[in-house]
């Protein structure tokens, strides 16, 4: 039974467990080598979160509802812990250009809402040497100095000093500056358009150590090859989209003045 | 006779009609566009579905001189996959390890017999030259752009 109930735009966003002012809200969008996406699952079975509520919009998303075990879902869903710190927002299918900017905004004003301490948004960035790369490295983008606090000191993890971000998370960190929400965008080297379980990884273990706790990638890693079976479908529904967002922008030289 | 401010009023109404009509369009035009491959992944998928075969993830990253072709395979059976290379195009195809499939997706999942993709190259190649490696679920193909 939904127990409270926020229109956001052209998103409706249902709780079906009241979710209160958590610490964290991880963000997993699928993006450049749906890293988002796994890391989010990953973090979620690895938690033990819960489902807390579904995130819809009849006018921006197709008809899709998730059976499982017999139960309807929404396609986009968010889970989270017993003591409600940490919240997990994931999808199951992929966005069309047209809901990439709602939905983005539509997050930022939830998570202002929901007076969520921190965003972390979780996903790849396009690196071409990828594929000479034993470990993906992390690279951090934050929407204000209170949200880069938690990410500085971290030293696995670099600044992006210079460079462009296109998609869903340009538009969060965009809109969280706007509306002074403390969001971290974590982005792992990764494959454009082939779901790369390793980048998840190193992407979580980034995770763990932002909100202290711990989450082993072990099992991610062995389950790799079983985690891209299972994903392939949905890479193959993001490849357009991924090109028609304008995801060449990221490996060019931004022009700074 | 209108009046001056009556024509500047116009002149604004005109501008905001001809702004929504262009924003109309092109909302219209990227609708099509969704639709469009919509049904191209629709088709693949029938199609795929009666063949029993399923096409690999693949990247392809120009290195200047050559090509690096990226294929991820994870649903292949370890040592069936072949690889033939012509001037403009590549042909992966391999048999499926059905308990992989079965692990991944569950008894419920369509049938899925082989993995067979066939990919036209951005450039002309030259298939002499190409060094092909294994690594995990990932076949690395390396091959030099004809006249390089």
């Amino acid at each position: 039974m939904i127990v409270y109930e926020e229109e956001i735009g052209d998103f409706v966003f249902s709780e079906y467990s009241h979710i209160t002012r958590p610490r964290f809200l991880i963000v997993g969008l699928p993006d450049v080598g749906l890293v988002g996406e796994i890391a989010v699952q990953h973090i979620v079975r690895s938690l033990g979160l819960s489902f807390k509520a579904g995130v819809d919009s009849y006018s921006l998303l197709p008809p899709v509802a998730v059976a499982r075990r017999g139960e309807v879902l929404s396609p986009i869903r968010v889970y989270g812990d017993e003591d409600g710190k940490v919240v997990a927002l994931l999808t199951d299918i992929a966005l069309n250009p047209r809901s990439i900017v709602p939905l983005s905004l539509a997050i930022v004003e939830y998570a202002r809402l929901k007076g969520v301490e921190y965003v972390l948004g979780l996903t790849g960035a396009v690196n071409p040497e990828r594929a000479e790369m034993e470990r993906p490295g992390v690279h951090w983008v934050a929407s204000t100095s209170e949200a880069s606090r938690i990410v500085a000191e971290i030293p696995e993890i670099k600044r992006v000093e210079e460079g462009y971000i296109v998609g869903p998370y340009a538009t969060l960190l965009k809109e969280s500056a706007k509306r002074r929400v403390n969001t971290v965008v974590l982005m792992a080297d990764s494959f454009l358009d082939i779901p790369d379980p390793e980048a998840a990884a190193v992407v979580v273990r980034a995770v763990s150590q932002i909100i202290s706790r711990e989450i082993p990638v072990e099992k991610l890693l062995e389950e790799g090859e079983l985690i891209k079976i299972r994903l392939k479908e949905l890479m193959k529904d993001m490849k357009s989209t991924l090109a028609r967002m304008g995801k060449g922008y990221e490996l060019r030289s931004p022009m700074i003045y | 006779m209108l009046e001056p401010n009556e024509r500047r009023f116009l002149r604004e109404l005109m501008r905001r009609m001809l702004r929504d009509f262009e924003r109309m369009e092109r909302e219209l035009e990227e609708t099509m566009r969704e639709f469009a491959e919509m049904e191209r992944l629709l088709e693949e998928r029938q199609r795929e579905a009666a063949e029993g075969s399923a096409a690999p993830l693949y990247t392809v990253i120009d290195k200047d001189r050559e090509l690096l072709l990226i294929f991820d395979v994870p649903e292949a059976e370890e040592g069936t996959l072949e690889i033939t290379l012509l001037e403009d195009r590549i042909i992966v195809e391999g048999k499926v390890d059905k308990r992989k499939i079965e692990r991944a997706l569950g008894r419920a999942s369509r049938k899925v017999e082989r993995v067979r993709g066939e990919y036209v190259l951005p450039f002309p190649i030259d298939p002499q030259r190409a060094k092909v490696e294994k690594r995990g679920s990932k076949v690395y193909v390396r091959v030099p752009k004809q006249g390089y």
